[in-house]
Protein backbone atom coordinates (compact mmCIF):
# COMPACT_ATOMS: atom_id res chain seq x y z
CA UNK A 1 0.00 0.00 0.00
CA UNK A 2 1.34 3.41 -0.96
CA UNK A 3 2.35 5.60 1.97
CA UNK A 4 0.63 8.97 1.70
CA UNK A 5 2.94 11.92 2.08
CA UNK A 6 2.83 14.35 4.94
CA UNK A 7 1.22 17.67 4.05
CA UNK A 8 0.17 20.84 5.85
CA UNK A 9 -3.26 20.24 7.36
CA UNK A 10 -4.46 23.66 6.21
CA UNK A 11 -3.72 22.61 2.62
CA UNK A 12 -5.62 19.34 3.03
CA UNK A 13 -8.64 21.19 4.40
CA UNK A 14 -8.58 23.66 1.52
CA UNK A 15 -8.48 20.79 -0.96
CA UNK A 16 -11.61 19.13 0.49
CA UNK A 17 -13.75 22.02 1.79
CA UNK A 18 -17.01 20.02 1.71
CA UNK A 19 -15.74 16.79 3.25
CA UNK A 20 -14.63 15.24 6.52
CA UNK A 21 -10.93 14.36 6.64
CA UNK A 22 -9.28 11.63 8.71
CA UNK A 23 -5.67 12.71 9.20
CA UNK A 24 -2.77 11.02 10.93
CA UNK A 25 -0.94 13.94 12.55
CA UNK A 26 2.85 13.82 12.47
CA UNK A 27 3.63 17.32 13.71
CA UNK A 28 1.80 19.74 15.97
CA UNK A 29 2.65 22.93 17.83
CA UNK A 30 2.47 22.25 21.58
CA UNK A 31 2.54 26.01 22.29
CA UNK A 32 -0.86 26.43 20.60
CA UNK A 33 -2.13 22.80 20.48
CA UNK A 34 -2.47 23.16 16.71
CA UNK A 35 -1.98 20.17 14.41
CA UNK A 36 0.35 21.30 11.63
CA UNK A 37 1.10 18.47 9.24
CA UNK A 38 -0.18 14.98 8.65
CA UNK A 39 -1.04 12.17 6.28
CA UNK A 40 -4.54 11.96 4.85
CA UNK A 41 -5.93 8.53 5.76
CA UNK A 42 -9.41 8.97 4.25
CA UNK A 43 -11.93 11.61 3.26
CA UNK A 44 -15.70 11.45 2.90
CA UNK A 45 -18.81 13.58 2.77
CA UNK A 46 -20.16 11.37 5.57
CA UNK A 47 -18.71 11.65 9.07
CA UNK A 48 -19.93 8.33 10.49
CA UNK A 49 -17.67 5.95 8.50
CA UNK A 50 -14.64 8.04 9.41
CA UNK A 51 -15.74 8.14 13.08
CA UNK A 52 -15.81 4.34 13.13
CA UNK A 53 -12.37 4.21 11.56
CA UNK A 54 -11.03 6.85 13.95
CA UNK A 55 -12.23 4.82 16.93
CA UNK A 56 -10.00 1.91 15.83
CA UNK A 57 -6.86 3.88 15.06
CA UNK A 58 -4.31 4.21 17.82
CA UNK A 59 -2.14 6.87 16.16
CA UNK A 60 -2.46 10.60 16.72
CA UNK A 61 -5.62 11.21 14.71
CA UNK A 62 -7.44 14.37 13.72
CA UNK A 63 -10.94 14.00 12.27
CA UNK A 64 -11.88 17.42 10.98
CA UNK A 65 -14.20 19.00 8.44
CA UNK A 66 -12.62 20.84 5.53
CA UNK A 67 -14.50 24.01 6.39
CA UNK A 68 -15.45 25.81 9.61
CA UNK A 69 -18.71 27.03 8.13
CA UNK A 70 -22.18 25.57 8.59
CA UNK A 71 -24.08 24.19 5.60
CA UNK A 72 -26.25 26.68 3.73
CA UNK A 73 -29.40 27.44 5.70
CA UNK A 74 -28.09 26.20 9.07
CA UNK A 75 -27.34 28.11 12.27
CA UNK A 76 -25.93 26.67 15.51
CA UNK A 77 -27.17 27.00 19.11
CA UNK A 78 -25.30 24.56 21.31
CA UNK B 1 0.74 41.21 21.00
CA UNK B 2 2.05 42.63 24.28
CA UNK B 3 1.86 40.39 27.31
CA UNK B 4 -0.26 41.58 30.21
CA UNK B 5 1.24 42.06 33.68
CA UNK B 6 0.43 40.10 36.81
CA UNK B 7 0.07 41.76 40.22
CA UNK B 8 3.73 41.04 40.96
CA UNK B 9 4.76 42.82 37.78
CA UNK B 10 5.82 39.68 35.98
CA UNK B 11 4.48 39.16 32.49
CA UNK B 12 1.90 36.40 32.36
CA UNK B 13 2.18 33.76 29.66
CA UNK B 14 -0.24 34.74 26.92
CA UNK B 15 -1.02 33.55 23.46
CA UNK B 16 -2.91 35.36 20.72
CA UNK B 17 -4.97 33.47 18.14
CA UNK B 18 -6.77 34.69 15.04
CA UNK B 19 -10.49 35.22 15.57
CA UNK B 20 -12.73 35.39 12.52
CA UNK B 21 -16.03 37.15 13.31
CA UNK B 22 -17.44 35.99 10.00
CA UNK B 23 -17.32 32.33 11.03
CA UNK B 24 -20.53 30.93 12.56
CA UNK B 25 -18.61 29.58 15.57
CA UNK B 26 -15.16 29.71 17.19
CA UNK B 27 -13.26 26.51 16.36
CA UNK B 28 -10.58 25.31 18.78
CA UNK B 29 -8.27 22.33 18.39
CA UNK B 30 -8.35 20.18 21.52
CA UNK B 31 -6.02 17.26 22.25
CA UNK B 32 -7.67 14.59 24.40
CA UNK B 33 -5.37 12.16 26.23
CA UNK B 34 -6.20 8.69 27.51
CA UNK B 35 -4.50 5.48 28.62
CA UNK B 36 -4.32 4.18 25.03
CA UNK B 37 -3.46 7.31 23.08
CA UNK B 38 -4.37 10.84 22.12
CA UNK B 39 -6.70 12.36 19.53
CA UNK B 40 -7.24 15.85 18.23
CA UNK B 41 -10.85 17.01 18.22
CA UNK B 42 -11.98 20.25 16.63
CA UNK B 43 -14.44 21.81 19.10
CA UNK B 44 -16.42 25.03 19.29
CA UNK B 45 -15.58 27.37 22.13
CA UNK B 46 -18.82 27.41 24.13
CA UNK B 47 -19.24 29.51 27.27
CA UNK B 48 -22.81 28.18 27.43
CA UNK B 49 -21.64 24.60 28.01
CA UNK B 50 -21.03 23.58 31.64
CA UNK B 51 -18.79 20.72 30.60
CA UNK B 52 -16.49 20.00 27.70
CA UNK B 53 -18.25 17.55 25.39
CA UNK B 54 -16.26 14.82 23.63
CA UNK B 55 -17.20 12.40 20.83
CA UNK B 56 -17.77 8.71 21.58
CA UNK B 57 -15.33 7.58 18.84
CA UNK B 58 -12.48 9.69 20.23
CA UNK B 59 -13.04 8.47 23.79
CA UNK B 60 -13.07 4.85 22.59
CA UNK B 61 -9.86 5.41 20.60
CA UNK B 62 -7.93 6.82 23.56
CA UNK B 63 -8.97 4.01 25.87
CA UNK B 64 -12.32 4.81 27.49
CA UNK B 65 -15.65 3.04 27.12
CA UNK B 66 -18.31 5.61 27.98
CA UNK B 67 -20.98 2.89 27.90
CA UNK B 68 -19.44 1.34 31.01
CA UNK B 69 -18.64 4.62 32.71
CA UNK B 70 -20.15 4.52 36.17
CA UNK B 71 -20.83 8.24 36.27
CA UNK B 72 -23.68 9.84 34.35
CA UNK B 73 -25.12 13.28 34.24
CA UNK B 74 -28.41 14.88 33.25
CA UNK B 75 -27.42 16.89 30.22
CA UNK B 76 -29.61 19.83 29.24
CA UNK B 77 -29.16 20.40 25.51
CA UNK B 78 -31.01 22.86 23.32
CA UNK B 79 -34.51 21.38 23.29
CA UNK B 80 -33.97 18.22 25.33
CA UNK B 81 -32.70 16.68 28.56
CA UNK B 82 -30.57 13.56 28.14
CA UNK B 83 -28.70 11.21 30.44
CA UNK B 84 -25.05 11.10 29.32
CA UNK B 85 -21.85 9.36 30.47
CA UNK B 86 -19.26 11.50 32.22
CA UNK B 87 -15.63 10.42 31.68
CA UNK B 88 -12.53 11.77 33.38
CA UNK B 89 -9.77 11.85 30.73
CA UNK B 90 -6.09 11.82 31.61
CA UNK B 91 -5.67 15.26 30.15
CA UNK B 92 -7.04 17.81 27.72
CA UNK B 93 -4.98 20.44 25.91
CA UNK B 94 -6.14 23.57 24.11
CA UNK B 95 -4.47 26.93 23.42
CA UNK B 96 -1.20 25.31 24.53
CA UNK B 97 -2.59 24.68 28.01
CA UNK B 98 -2.94 21.20 29.49
CA UNK B 99 -5.46 20.37 32.17
CA UNK B 100 -5.02 16.95 33.81
CA UNK B 101 -8.06 14.91 34.82
CA UNK B 102 -10.71 16.90 32.96
CA UNK B 103 -14.24 15.49 33.10
CA UNK B 104 -15.96 15.38 29.72
CA UNK B 105 -19.52 14.49 28.76
CA UNK B 106 -19.74 11.88 26.00
CA UNK B 107 -22.05 13.20 23.32
CA UNK B 108 -21.83 13.50 19.53
CA UNK B 109 -22.98 16.64 17.76
CA UNK B 110 -25.02 16.09 14.58
CA UNK B 111 -22.91 15.52 11.45
CA UNK B 112 -24.11 18.82 9.96
CA UNK B 113 -21.94 20.58 12.53
CA UNK B 114 -18.46 21.47 11.21
CA UNK B 115 -17.03 20.91 14.70
CA UNK B 116 -17.25 17.57 16.46
CA UNK B 117 -17.89 18.87 19.97
CA UNK B 118 -17.67 21.70 22.50
CA UNK B 119 -14.96 23.19 24.71
CA UNK B 120 -16.94 24.16 27.78
CA UNK B 121 -16.63 26.10 31.01
CA UNK B 122 -14.92 23.36 33.01
CA UNK B 123 -11.87 24.00 30.78
CA UNK B 124 -12.34 27.71 30.11
CA UNK B 125 -12.63 28.66 33.80
CA UNK B 126 -8.92 27.85 34.22
CA UNK B 127 -7.77 30.54 31.78
CA UNK B 128 -8.28 34.21 31.09
CA UNK B 129 -9.94 34.50 27.72
CA UNK B 130 -10.31 37.75 25.81
CA UNK B 131 -12.43 37.73 22.66
CA UNK B 132 -11.68 40.88 20.69
CA UNK B 133 -13.88 40.62 17.62
CA UNK B 134 -13.08 44.15 16.47
CA UNK B 135 -9.36 43.35 16.28
CA UNK B 136 -9.97 39.73 15.24
CA UNK B 137 -7.89 38.37 18.10
CA UNK B 138 -8.51 35.79 20.80
CA UNK B 139 -6.03 36.13 23.65
CA UNK B 140 -5.43 33.46 26.27
CA UNK B 141 -3.61 34.27 29.47
CA UNK B 142 -2.83 31.84 32.27
CA UNK B 143 -1.83 32.17 35.89
CA UNK B 144 1.91 32.01 36.39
Amino acid sequence: MRQRRSQPIARLRRRYPQEWLLIEVDRFDPATTSPLTGRLVAHSKLRDPLEQRAARLKKLIYLVHGSDTLPQGYAAAF
Amino acid sequence: MAATRSRKGMPRPSNAFPLDPDKPLIPVDVLLEGPQGRQFVCMALDTGATYTIAPMASLLAIGYDPATSGKRIEFIAAGSVEYKPLVRVQGAQAFGIRLPGLEVVCHDLPPQSPVRDLLGLNFLKHISLHLDFLHRTLTVTTKR
